[in-house]
Protein backbone atom coordinates (compact mmCIF):
# COMPACT_ATOMS: atom_id res chain seq x y z
CA UNK A 1 0.00 0.00 0.00
CA UNK A 2 2.78 2.34 1.06
CA UNK A 3 4.74 1.38 -2.07
CA UNK A 4 1.74 2.18 -4.29
CA UNK A 5 1.29 5.56 -2.65
CA UNK A 6 4.96 6.42 -3.24
CA UNK A 7 4.64 5.43 -6.89
CA UNK A 8 1.53 7.56 -7.30
CA UNK A 9 3.26 10.57 -5.74
CA UNK A 10 6.29 10.07 -8.01
CA UNK A 11 4.02 9.81 -11.04
CA UNK A 12 2.18 12.96 -10.01
CA UNK A 13 5.47 14.82 -9.67
CA UNK A 14 6.61 13.64 -13.11
CA UNK A 15 3.27 14.58 -14.69
CA UNK A 16 3.33 17.88 -12.89
CA UNK A 17 6.81 18.64 -14.12
CA UNK A 18 5.80 17.61 -17.62
CA UNK A 19 2.86 19.96 -17.55
CA UNK A 20 5.24 22.81 -16.56
CA UNK A 21 7.38 22.16 -19.64
CA UNK A 22 6.61 24.70 -22.36
CA UNK A 23 4.83 23.08 -25.25
CA UNK A 24 6.47 25.43 -27.71
CA UNK A 25 9.77 27.25 -27.96
CA UNK A 26 10.18 30.52 -29.82
CA UNK A 27 13.30 31.74 -31.58
CA UNK A 28 13.59 35.43 -32.44
CA UNK A 29 16.15 36.68 -34.95
CA UNK A 30 16.45 40.31 -36.03
CA UNK A 31 18.08 40.72 -39.43
CA UNK A 32 19.34 43.79 -41.22
CA UNK A 33 21.24 44.27 -44.47
CA UNK A 34 23.08 46.84 -46.57
CA UNK A 35 23.62 49.24 -43.69
CA UNK A 36 26.23 51.05 -45.82
CA UNK A 37 27.70 52.79 -42.79
CA UNK A 38 24.63 54.87 -42.03
CA UNK A 39 25.89 55.34 -38.50
CA UNK A 40 23.48 58.22 -37.85
CA UNK A 41 20.59 55.76 -37.56
CA UNK A 42 22.35 53.61 -34.97
CA UNK A 43 20.98 55.45 -31.90
CA UNK A 44 17.46 54.63 -33.14
CA UNK A 45 18.43 51.08 -34.04
CA UNK A 46 19.90 50.60 -30.56
CA UNK A 47 16.68 51.83 -28.95
CA UNK A 48 14.56 49.46 -31.04
CA UNK A 49 16.84 46.53 -30.24
CA UNK A 50 16.74 47.34 -26.51
CA UNK A 51 12.95 47.40 -26.69
CA UNK A 52 12.85 44.07 -28.52
CA UNK A 53 15.25 42.51 -26.04
CA UNK A 54 13.01 43.69 -23.23
CA UNK A 55 10.35 41.36 -24.64
CA UNK A 56 12.62 38.71 -26.18
CA UNK A 57 15.81 38.57 -24.09
CA UNK A 58 17.34 35.89 -26.31
CA UNK A 59 16.97 37.89 -29.51
CA UNK A 60 19.71 37.18 -32.05
CA UNK A 61 20.92 39.88 -34.43
CA UNK A 62 22.41 39.14 -37.87
CA UNK A 63 23.72 41.36 -40.67
CA UNK A 64 23.42 40.20 -44.27
CA UNK A 65 26.43 42.20 -45.43
CA UNK A 66 27.47 45.54 -46.95
CA UNK A 67 28.06 46.93 -43.51
CA UNK A 68 30.28 49.65 -44.98
CA UNK A 69 30.62 52.01 -47.98
CA UNK A 70 28.45 55.08 -48.27
CA UNK A 71 29.74 57.33 -45.52
CA UNK A 72 33.26 58.82 -45.58
CA UNK A 73 33.24 59.16 -41.79
CA UNK A 74 33.32 55.38 -41.70
CA UNK A 75 35.00 54.45 -44.94
CA UNK A 76 37.87 56.94 -44.61
CA UNK A 77 38.61 56.29 -40.97
CA UNK A 78 42.27 55.60 -40.26
CA UNK A 79 41.09 52.01 -39.85
CA UNK A 80 38.45 51.88 -42.59
CA UNK A 81 35.05 50.83 -41.16
CA UNK A 82 36.13 50.92 -37.53
CA UNK A 83 33.16 53.16 -36.57
CA UNK A 84 30.64 50.69 -37.98
CA UNK A 85 32.17 47.69 -36.28
CA UNK A 86 32.42 49.44 -32.93
CA UNK A 87 28.76 50.39 -33.25
CA UNK A 88 27.80 46.87 -34.32
CA UNK A 89 29.59 45.58 -31.23
CA UNK A 90 27.77 48.13 -29.07
CA UNK A 91 24.30 47.13 -30.25
CA UNK A 92 25.08 43.42 -29.96
CA UNK A 93 25.36 41.87 -33.39
CA UNK A 94 25.78 38.08 -33.19
CA UNK A 95 26.74 37.34 -36.79
CA UNK A 96 27.43 38.83 -40.21
CA UNK A 97 28.05 37.57 -43.71
CA UNK A 98 30.18 39.43 -46.26
CA UNK A 99 28.74 41.88 -48.77
CA UNK A 100 30.58 42.83 -51.93
CA UNK A 101 31.39 46.26 -50.48
CA UNK A 102 33.27 44.70 -47.57
CA UNK A 103 36.23 44.49 -50.01
CA UNK A 104 36.16 48.20 -50.93
CA UNK A 105 39.30 49.04 -48.96
CA UNK A 106 41.03 45.79 -49.87
CA UNK A 107 41.09 42.39 -48.23
CA UNK A 108 43.67 43.28 -45.56
CA UNK A 109 41.50 46.18 -44.38
CA UNK A 110 38.57 43.77 -44.23
CA UNK A 111 40.58 41.40 -42.07
CA UNK A 112 41.57 44.26 -39.74
CA UNK A 113 37.98 45.24 -39.01
CA UNK A 114 36.90 41.61 -38.69
CA UNK A 115 39.36 41.49 -35.82
CA UNK A 116 37.59 44.48 -34.24
CA UNK A 117 34.20 42.76 -34.58
CA UNK A 118 33.08 40.81 -31.51
CA UNK A 119 30.92 38.59 -33.67
CA UNK A 120 31.84 35.96 -36.27
CA UNK A 121 31.57 36.11 -40.06
CA UNK A 122 30.18 33.30 -42.18
CA UNK A 123 30.58 32.71 -45.90
CA UNK A 124 30.59 29.33 -47.62
CA UNK A 125 31.47 30.43 -51.15
CA UNK A 126 34.68 32.30 -50.56
CA UNK A 127 38.11 30.98 -49.68
CA UNK A 128 41.19 33.02 -48.88
CA UNK A 129 44.90 32.48 -49.26
CA UNK A 130 46.21 31.06 -45.99
CA UNK A 131 48.65 33.94 -45.65
CA UNK A 132 45.74 36.33 -45.11
CA UNK A 133 44.62 34.60 -41.89
CA UNK A 134 41.03 35.62 -42.43
CA UNK A 135 38.96 34.99 -39.27
CA UNK A 136 35.82 33.58 -40.88
CA UNK A 137 34.01 30.27 -41.25
CA UNK A 138 31.66 28.82 -43.89
CA UNK A 139 28.89 28.22 -41.36
CA UNK A 140 28.18 28.37 -37.67
CA UNK A 141 26.00 26.46 -35.25
CA UNK A 142 24.50 28.64 -32.53
CA UNK A 143 22.73 27.21 -29.50
CA UNK A 144 19.73 29.04 -28.11
CA UNK A 145 17.07 27.76 -25.69
CA UNK A 146 18.19 24.19 -26.30
CA UNK A 147 17.89 24.64 -30.06
CA UNK A 148 20.71 24.15 -32.52
CA UNK A 149 20.66 26.84 -35.20
CA UNK A 150 22.77 26.36 -38.32
CA UNK A 151 23.64 29.44 -40.37
CA UNK A 152 25.51 29.29 -43.67
CA UNK A 153 26.89 32.46 -45.28
CA UNK A 154 26.78 33.34 -48.99
CA UNK A 155 27.88 36.19 -51.23
CA UNK A 156 26.87 37.23 -54.75
CA UNK A 157 29.31 36.27 -57.48
CA UNK A 158 29.11 38.13 -60.79
CA UNK A 159 29.67 36.89 -64.32
CA UNK A 160 33.32 37.87 -64.00
CA UNK A 161 33.77 35.40 -61.14
CA UNK A 162 33.95 37.96 -58.34
CA UNK A 163 31.35 40.03 -56.47
CA UNK A 164 30.65 43.62 -57.57
CA UNK A 165 33.88 45.30 -56.52
CA UNK A 166 37.05 46.41 -58.22
CA UNK A 167 39.08 43.38 -59.41
CA UNK A 168 42.23 44.84 -57.83
CA UNK A 169 40.66 44.17 -54.44
CA UNK A 170 40.15 40.47 -55.12
CA UNK A 171 43.76 39.42 -54.55
CA UNK A 172 43.89 36.42 -52.23
CA UNK A 173 40.10 35.93 -52.27
CA UNK A 174 38.54 33.14 -54.32
CA UNK A 175 34.83 32.99 -55.01
CA UNK A 176 32.68 30.05 -56.01
CA UNK A 177 29.10 29.79 -57.33
CA UNK A 178 26.83 29.41 -54.33
CA UNK A 179 24.69 26.64 -55.84
CA UNK A 180 27.82 24.50 -56.30
CA UNK A 181 28.95 24.99 -52.71
CA UNK A 182 25.72 24.66 -50.75
CA UNK A 183 25.25 20.86 -51.16
CA UNK A 184 28.46 20.41 -49.16
CA UNK A 185 26.81 21.95 -46.09
CA UNK A 186 23.34 20.44 -46.24
CA UNK A 187 24.36 17.85 -43.63
CA UNK A 188 23.56 20.67 -41.19
CA UNK A 189 19.86 20.07 -41.90
CA UNK A 190 20.02 16.82 -39.93
CA UNK A 191 22.17 18.25 -37.16
CA UNK A 192 20.18 21.41 -36.46
CA UNK A 193 16.67 22.36 -35.45
CA UNK A 194 16.79 25.29 -37.84
CA UNK A 195 18.87 25.96 -40.93
CA UNK A 196 19.30 29.45 -42.35
CA UNK A 197 21.18 31.08 -45.20
CA UNK A 198 22.60 34.52 -44.45
CA UNK A 199 22.92 35.77 -47.97
CA UNK A 200 24.30 38.77 -49.80
CA UNK A 201 23.16 37.44 -53.17
CA UNK A 202 20.10 39.59 -53.90
CA UNK A 203 16.39 38.87 -53.64
CA UNK A 204 15.91 37.18 -57.02
CA UNK A 205 18.86 34.88 -56.48
CA UNK A 206 17.63 34.09 -52.95
CA UNK A 207 14.28 33.05 -54.42
CA UNK A 208 16.11 30.79 -56.90
CA UNK A 209 18.13 29.30 -54.04
CA UNK A 210 14.92 28.67 -52.11
CA UNK A 211 13.46 26.85 -55.12
CA UNK A 212 16.58 24.64 -55.38
CA UNK A 213 17.24 24.11 -51.67
CA UNK A 214 14.05 23.60 -49.64
CA UNK A 215 16.29 22.38 -46.81
CA UNK A 216 16.53 25.98 -45.59
CA UNK A 217 13.96 27.30 -43.17
CA UNK A 218 14.71 30.88 -44.14
CA UNK A 219 17.06 32.98 -46.22
CA UNK A 220 17.97 36.31 -44.65
CA UNK A 221 19.05 38.36 -47.63
CA UNK A 222 20.70 41.56 -48.82
CA UNK A 223 22.35 43.20 -51.87
CA UNK A 224 19.29 44.33 -53.86
CA UNK A 225 18.08 46.76 -51.15
CA UNK A 226 14.64 45.15 -51.24
CA UNK A 227 11.92 45.71 -48.67
CA UNK A 228 10.14 42.40 -48.03
CA UNK A 229 7.40 43.77 -45.83
CA UNK A 230 5.53 40.56 -44.99
CA UNK A 231 6.16 36.84 -44.66
CA UNK A 232 7.10 35.55 -48.13
CA UNK A 233 7.53 31.82 -48.66
CA UNK A 234 9.09 30.31 -51.78
CA UNK A 235 9.04 26.52 -51.93
CA UNK A 236 8.39 26.67 -48.19
CA UNK A 237 11.49 28.77 -47.54
CA UNK A 238 10.96 32.19 -45.98
CA UNK A 239 12.95 34.91 -47.79
CA UNK A 240 13.49 38.26 -46.10
CA UNK A 241 15.28 41.56 -46.73
CA UNK A 242 15.00 44.95 -45.03
CA UNK A 243 15.72 47.67 -47.63
CA UNK A 244 18.98 49.45 -46.74
CA UNK A 245 20.85 52.07 -44.70
CA UNK A 246 19.34 51.05 -41.35
CA UNK A 247 15.87 52.22 -42.39
CA UNK A 248 14.26 48.94 -41.34
CA UNK A 249 15.04 45.68 -39.64
CA UNK A 250 13.23 42.39 -39.98
CA UNK A 251 12.01 40.53 -36.90
CA UNK A 252 11.84 36.82 -37.71
CA UNK A 253 9.91 34.55 -35.36
CA UNK A 254 10.24 30.77 -35.45
CA UNK A 255 8.12 28.41 -33.35
CA UNK A 256 9.25 24.89 -32.40
CA UNK A 257 7.22 22.09 -30.88
CA UNK A 258 8.32 20.23 -27.76
CA UNK A 259 10.47 17.93 -29.92
CA UNK A 260 12.36 20.86 -31.39
CA UNK A 261 10.64 20.68 -34.75
CA UNK A 262 9.87 24.00 -36.42
CA UNK A 263 6.12 24.39 -36.77
CA UNK A 264 5.72 28.04 -37.74
CA UNK A 265 7.70 30.97 -39.10
CA UNK A 266 6.91 34.55 -39.82
CA UNK A 267 8.64 37.84 -40.46
CA UNK A 268 7.72 41.46 -40.01
CA UNK A 269 9.63 44.64 -40.75
CA UNK A 270 10.13 47.30 -38.12
CA UNK A 271 10.82 50.86 -39.27
CA UNK A 272 13.90 52.43 -37.73
CA UNK A 273 13.83 55.81 -39.49
CA UNK A 274 10.51 56.77 -37.96
CA UNK A 275 11.52 56.01 -34.38
CA UNK A 276 11.73 59.11 -32.24
CA UNK A 277 13.53 57.55 -29.31
CA UNK A 278 17.25 56.99 -29.26
CA UNK A 279 19.84 55.26 -27.15
CA UNK A 280 21.90 58.12 -25.63
CA UNK A 281 25.07 56.07 -25.15
CA UNK A 282 25.09 55.02 -28.81
CA UNK A 283 24.27 58.59 -29.83
CA UNK A 284 27.33 59.77 -27.97
CA UNK A 285 29.47 57.23 -29.83
CA UNK A 286 28.05 58.42 -33.15
CA UNK A 287 28.74 62.06 -32.25
CA UNK A 288 32.30 61.16 -31.46
CA UNK A 289 32.72 59.46 -34.84
CA UNK A 290 31.11 62.37 -36.65
CA UNK A 291 33.53 64.76 -34.98
CA UNK A 292 36.39 62.55 -35.97
CA UNK A 293 39.34 64.57 -37.09
CA UNK A 294 39.77 62.15 -39.97
CA UNK A 295 37.11 64.10 -41.82
CA UNK A 296 39.22 67.19 -41.30
CA UNK A 297 42.30 65.32 -42.44
CA UNK A 298 44.31 67.24 -45.00
CA UNK A 299 44.51 65.26 -48.22
CA UNK A 300 46.55 67.83 -50.18
CA UNK A 301 46.91 71.53 -50.93
CA UNK A 302 45.29 73.94 -53.34
CA UNK A 303 48.06 76.24 -54.53
CA UNK A 304 46.03 78.92 -56.34
CA UNK A 305 42.80 80.71 -55.56
CA UNK A 306 39.80 79.43 -57.52
CA UNK A 307 36.95 81.94 -57.76
CA UNK A 308 33.58 81.27 -59.37
CA UNK A 309 35.07 78.60 -61.61
CA UNK A 310 33.20 75.33 -61.87
CA UNK A 311 35.35 74.37 -64.82
CA UNK A 312 38.56 74.68 -62.79
CA UNK A 313 37.33 72.15 -60.27
CA UNK A 314 35.67 70.10 -63.02
CA UNK A 315 39.10 69.74 -64.68
CA UNK A 316 40.52 68.49 -61.39
CA UNK A 317 37.71 65.92 -61.19
CA UNK A 318 38.29 64.82 -64.78
CA UNK A 319 42.05 64.52 -64.25
CA UNK A 320 41.46 62.45 -61.13
CA UNK A 321 39.05 60.07 -62.89
CA UNK A 322 41.41 59.67 -65.83
CA UNK A 323 44.37 58.94 -63.57
CA UNK A 324 42.47 56.28 -61.63
CA UNK A 325 40.94 54.62 -64.68
CA UNK A 326 44.07 54.87 -66.84
CA UNK A 327 42.18 56.12 -69.89
CA UNK A 328 43.03 58.41 -72.81
CA UNK A 329 40.44 60.97 -71.80
CA UNK A 330 37.94 61.69 -69.04
CA UNK A 331 34.78 63.76 -68.94
CA UNK A 332 33.05 65.32 -65.97
CA UNK A 333 29.53 66.69 -66.28
CA UNK A 334 28.81 70.34 -65.65
CA UNK A 335 26.09 69.61 -63.05
CA UNK A 336 28.28 67.23 -61.06
CA UNK A 337 30.65 69.90 -59.73
CA UNK A 338 29.12 71.14 -56.49
CA UNK A 339 31.14 74.24 -55.64
CA UNK A 340 33.13 76.76 -57.61
CA UNK A 341 35.37 78.56 -55.13
CA UNK A 342 38.37 77.20 -53.26
CA UNK A 343 40.96 79.28 -51.43
CA UNK A 344 44.70 78.74 -51.24
CA UNK A 345 44.62 76.32 -48.37
CA UNK A 346 44.82 72.72 -47.31
CA UNK A 347 42.11 70.57 -48.89
CA UNK A 348 40.38 68.28 -46.41
CA UNK A 349 38.52 65.06 -46.88
CA UNK A 350 35.36 67.02 -46.11
CA UNK A 351 36.12 69.40 -49.01
CA UNK A 352 36.55 66.49 -51.41
CA UNK A 353 33.34 64.80 -50.29
CA UNK A 354 31.45 68.11 -50.61
CA UNK A 355 32.80 68.70 -54.11
CA UNK A 356 31.52 65.29 -55.23
CA UNK A 357 28.85 64.00 -52.85
CA UNK A 358 27.18 61.66 -55.36
CA UNK A 359 29.10 58.44 -54.78
CA UNK A 360 29.01 57.56 -58.49
CA UNK A 361 31.04 54.72 -59.91
CA UNK A 362 33.39 55.33 -62.81
CA UNK A 363 32.47 53.71 -66.12
CA UNK A 364 34.99 53.12 -68.92
CA UNK A 365 34.02 53.14 -72.60
CA UNK A 366 35.85 52.43 -75.83
CA UNK A 367 34.50 55.12 -78.13
CA UNK A 368 35.38 56.37 -81.57
CA UNK A 369 36.31 60.01 -82.05
CA UNK A 370 32.95 60.57 -83.74
CA UNK A 371 31.10 59.02 -80.79
CA UNK A 372 33.03 61.32 -78.43
CA UNK A 373 32.10 64.45 -80.40
CA UNK A 374 28.45 63.36 -80.45
CA UNK A 375 28.61 62.63 -76.73
CA UNK A 376 29.91 66.15 -75.99
CA UNK A 377 27.01 67.62 -77.93
CA UNK A 378 24.38 65.45 -76.23
CA UNK A 379 25.71 66.05 -72.73
CA UNK A 380 25.92 69.81 -73.36
CA UNK A 381 22.25 69.86 -74.30
CA UNK A 382 21.11 67.49 -71.51
CA UNK A 383 23.15 68.93 -68.66
CA UNK A 384 22.87 72.56 -69.68
CA UNK A 385 26.61 73.16 -69.92
CA UNK A 386 29.85 71.81 -71.34
CA UNK A 387 31.58 68.70 -70.08
CA UNK A 388 34.88 69.32 -68.37
CA UNK A 389 37.64 67.16 -69.72
CA UNK A 390 41.05 65.62 -69.20
CA UNK A 391 43.44 64.42 -71.87
CA UNK A 392 42.09 66.90 -74.40
CA UNK A 393 40.71 70.40 -74.94
CA UNK A 394 37.89 71.41 -77.23
CA UNK A 395 36.27 74.44 -78.78
CA UNK A 396 32.62 74.77 -79.71
CA UNK A 397 29.88 77.21 -80.51
CA UNK A 398 26.22 77.18 -79.59
CA UNK A 399 23.35 77.64 -82.04
CA UNK A 400 20.09 79.45 -81.45
CA UNK A 401 18.42 76.29 -80.13
CA UNK A 402 21.09 75.92 -77.48
CA UNK A 403 22.75 72.99 -79.25
CA UNK A 404 26.51 72.61 -79.37
CA UNK A 405 28.00 72.82 -82.88
CA UNK A 406 31.42 73.02 -84.55
CA UNK A 407 33.06 70.96 -81.83
CA UNK A 408 36.80 70.60 -82.42
CA UNK A 409 38.69 68.35 -80.03
CA UNK A 410 42.47 68.48 -79.66
CA UNK A 411 44.34 65.81 -77.74
CA UNK A 412 47.01 66.65 -75.18
CA UNK A 413 49.68 65.55 -77.68
CA UNK A 414 48.58 68.41 -79.93
CA UNK A 415 46.92 66.20 -82.53
CA UNK A 416 43.27 66.57 -83.47
CA UNK A 417 40.86 63.84 -82.42
CA UNK A 418 40.73 61.13 -85.09
CA UNK A 419 37.02 60.59 -85.68
CA UNK A 420 37.56 56.99 -86.82
CA UNK A 421 40.01 55.93 -84.14
CA UNK A 422 38.83 54.26 -80.93
CA UNK A 423 39.80 55.87 -77.61
CA UNK A 424 39.36 54.72 -74.06
CA UNK A 425 37.43 57.24 -72.00
CA UNK A 426 35.98 57.38 -68.49
CA UNK A 427 32.96 59.18 -67.06
CA UNK A 428 30.82 58.83 -63.97
CA UNK A 429 27.89 56.43 -63.89
CA UNK A 430 25.33 59.25 -63.84
CA UNK A 431 26.61 60.52 -67.19
CA UNK A 432 26.79 57.06 -68.70
CA UNK A 433 23.16 56.39 -67.83
CA UNK A 434 21.51 59.77 -68.15
CA UNK A 435 22.96 61.03 -71.42
CA UNK A 436 21.52 59.62 -74.62
CA UNK A 437 24.63 59.20 -76.74
CA UNK A 438 25.56 56.69 -79.39
CA UNK A 439 28.12 54.15 -78.22
CA UNK A 440 28.82 50.73 -79.58
CA UNK A 441 30.55 49.69 -76.35
CA UNK A 442 28.00 49.53 -73.49
CA UNK A 443 30.72 50.47 -71.00
CA UNK A 444 32.30 48.72 -68.03
CA UNK A 445 31.82 49.73 -64.43
CA UNK A 446 35.26 49.63 -62.81
CA UNK A 447 33.71 49.62 -59.31
CA UNK A 448 35.77 52.59 -58.18
CA UNK A 449 33.98 55.77 -57.20
CA UNK A 450 34.59 59.26 -58.55
CA UNK A 451 35.09 60.36 -54.96
CA UNK A 452 37.81 57.78 -54.47
CA UNK A 453 39.52 59.12 -57.61
CA UNK A 454 39.60 62.66 -56.19
CA UNK A 455 41.16 61.53 -52.95
CA UNK A 456 43.69 59.30 -54.68
CA UNK A 457 44.74 62.04 -57.11
CA UNK A 458 45.23 64.61 -54.39
CA UNK A 459 47.06 62.12 -52.19
CA UNK A 460 49.41 61.24 -55.06
CA UNK A 461 50.04 64.82 -56.24
CA UNK A 462 49.70 66.63 -52.90
CA UNK A 463 49.50 70.02 -54.66
CA UNK A 464 46.96 71.09 -57.27
CA UNK A 465 46.69 74.28 -59.26
CA UNK A 466 43.59 74.61 -61.38
CA UNK A 467 43.14 78.39 -61.29
CA UNK A 468 41.94 79.67 -64.68
CA UNK A 469 42.00 76.18 -66.10
CA UNK A 470 39.79 76.17 -69.19
CA UNK A 471 39.66 73.22 -71.51
CA UNK A 472 36.18 73.62 -73.01
CA UNK A 473 36.18 76.94 -74.83
CA UNK A 474 33.16 78.52 -76.44
CA UNK A 475 34.13 80.34 -79.63
CA UNK B 1 49.83 34.40 -82.03
CA UNK B 2 48.86 33.37 -78.52
CA UNK B 3 48.84 37.00 -77.46
CA UNK B 4 46.54 37.91 -80.34
CA UNK B 5 44.14 35.10 -79.48
CA UNK B 6 44.03 36.03 -75.81
CA UNK B 7 43.38 39.68 -76.68
CA UNK B 8 40.51 38.66 -78.94
CA UNK B 9 39.09 36.39 -76.26
CA UNK B 10 39.44 39.12 -73.64
CA UNK B 11 37.71 41.61 -75.92
CA UNK B 12 34.84 39.17 -76.53
CA UNK B 13 34.57 38.45 -72.81
CA UNK B 14 34.46 42.12 -71.88
CA UNK B 15 31.88 42.79 -74.55
CA UNK B 16 29.73 39.95 -73.24
CA UNK B 17 30.11 40.85 -69.60
CA UNK B 18 29.59 44.56 -69.89
CA UNK B 19 26.40 44.44 -71.91
CA UNK B 20 23.31 44.04 -69.78
CA UNK B 21 19.63 44.33 -70.56
CA UNK B 22 17.12 45.01 -67.80
CA UNK B 23 13.41 45.66 -68.12
CA UNK B 24 11.93 48.90 -66.81
CA UNK B 25 8.13 48.97 -66.96
CA UNK B 26 8.48 45.95 -69.28
CA UNK B 27 10.63 47.95 -71.71
CA UNK B 28 14.12 46.59 -72.39
CA UNK B 29 16.83 49.03 -71.39
CA UNK B 30 20.48 48.64 -72.28
CA UNK B 31 22.86 49.28 -69.44
CA UNK B 32 26.22 48.04 -68.23
CA UNK B 33 27.25 45.19 -65.99
CA UNK B 34 27.33 46.36 -62.37
CA UNK B 35 24.58 48.95 -62.87
CA UNK B 36 22.33 49.85 -59.98
CA UNK B 37 18.59 50.53 -60.06
CA UNK B 38 19.19 54.27 -60.51
CA UNK B 39 21.34 53.61 -63.61
CA UNK B 40 18.55 51.58 -65.19
CA UNK B 41 16.00 54.26 -64.30
CA UNK B 42 18.21 56.94 -65.90
CA UNK B 43 18.61 54.79 -68.99
CA UNK B 44 14.82 54.39 -69.17
CA UNK B 45 14.36 58.16 -68.95
CA UNK B 46 16.99 58.61 -71.64
CA UNK B 47 15.34 56.12 -74.00
CA UNK B 48 11.91 57.61 -73.47
CA UNK B 49 13.01 61.24 -73.70
CA UNK B 50 11.94 61.96 -70.14
CA UNK B 51 13.75 64.68 -68.17
CA UNK B 52 16.59 63.30 -66.03
CA UNK B 53 15.08 65.09 -63.04
CA UNK B 54 11.74 63.25 -63.34
CA UNK B 55 10.53 62.44 -59.83
CA UNK B 56 10.30 58.73 -59.12
CA UNK B 57 7.65 57.99 -56.52
CA UNK B 58 8.60 54.36 -56.06
CA UNK B 59 10.36 51.43 -57.69
CA UNK B 60 9.24 47.84 -57.25
CA UNK B 61 10.70 44.54 -58.38
CA UNK B 62 8.97 41.73 -60.26
CA UNK B 63 7.67 40.35 -56.95
CA UNK B 64 6.05 43.65 -55.96
CA UNK B 65 8.64 44.48 -53.33
CA UNK B 66 9.75 48.08 -52.88
CA UNK B 67 13.40 48.52 -53.87
CA UNK B 68 15.84 51.35 -53.30
CA UNK B 69 17.52 53.26 -56.14
CA UNK B 70 20.92 52.16 -54.78
CA UNK B 71 20.02 48.49 -55.01
CA UNK B 72 21.94 46.18 -57.33
CA UNK B 73 20.29 44.71 -60.38
CA UNK B 74 21.33 41.88 -62.64
CA UNK B 75 20.73 41.01 -66.27
CA UNK B 76 17.05 40.55 -67.18
CA UNK B 77 15.81 41.97 -63.87
CA UNK B 78 12.37 43.54 -64.12
CA UNK B 79 11.62 46.74 -62.27
CA UNK B 80 8.53 48.92 -62.28
CA UNK B 81 8.51 52.68 -61.78
CA UNK B 82 5.77 54.92 -60.52
CA UNK B 83 6.52 58.46 -61.71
Amino acid sequence: MKKTATLLIALAIVLGLASCQPKETKLYIATINDMHANIDNFPKLAYVLDSLRGVHPDLLLFSAGDNRSGNPINDRDSVPSRPMYELMNAVGFNLSCFGNHEWDSGVEALRDVMNIAKFPFVCANVTFDDSLNMPYQPYIILEQNGLKIGVIGAIQVGLNGIPDFHPDHAAGSHFHPIEEVLPEYLFLRDECNALFLLSHCGFEEDVETAEKFPQFDAIFGGHTHTLVDSTRLFNGVMVTQALNKVKYLTLNTFTFDKNGKMIAKESQVIPINKQKNIDPAVKSMVNEFNNNEVFLKVVGYNDAQIDDCYECLGCYMADAARALAGTDMAFQNYGGVRFDTLGVRPVTLKDVCSLDPFDNDLVVFNMTGQEIVDFLGVSFFTDGGPNYCSGCTYTYSVDEQGQMKDCQVKLDNGKPLDLKKTYKIVMNSYMSSAFKFQHEDPGTDIFRSSNEALIQYLTDHQHINYADKHRAIEK
Amino acid sequence: MYRLQSDVLYFCLIKTLSNMIVFVNDTPVRTYYGAKVKSAVMAYFRDNNLPVKTIVKEVRDAYGNLIDMDGSIRANSKIYLKI
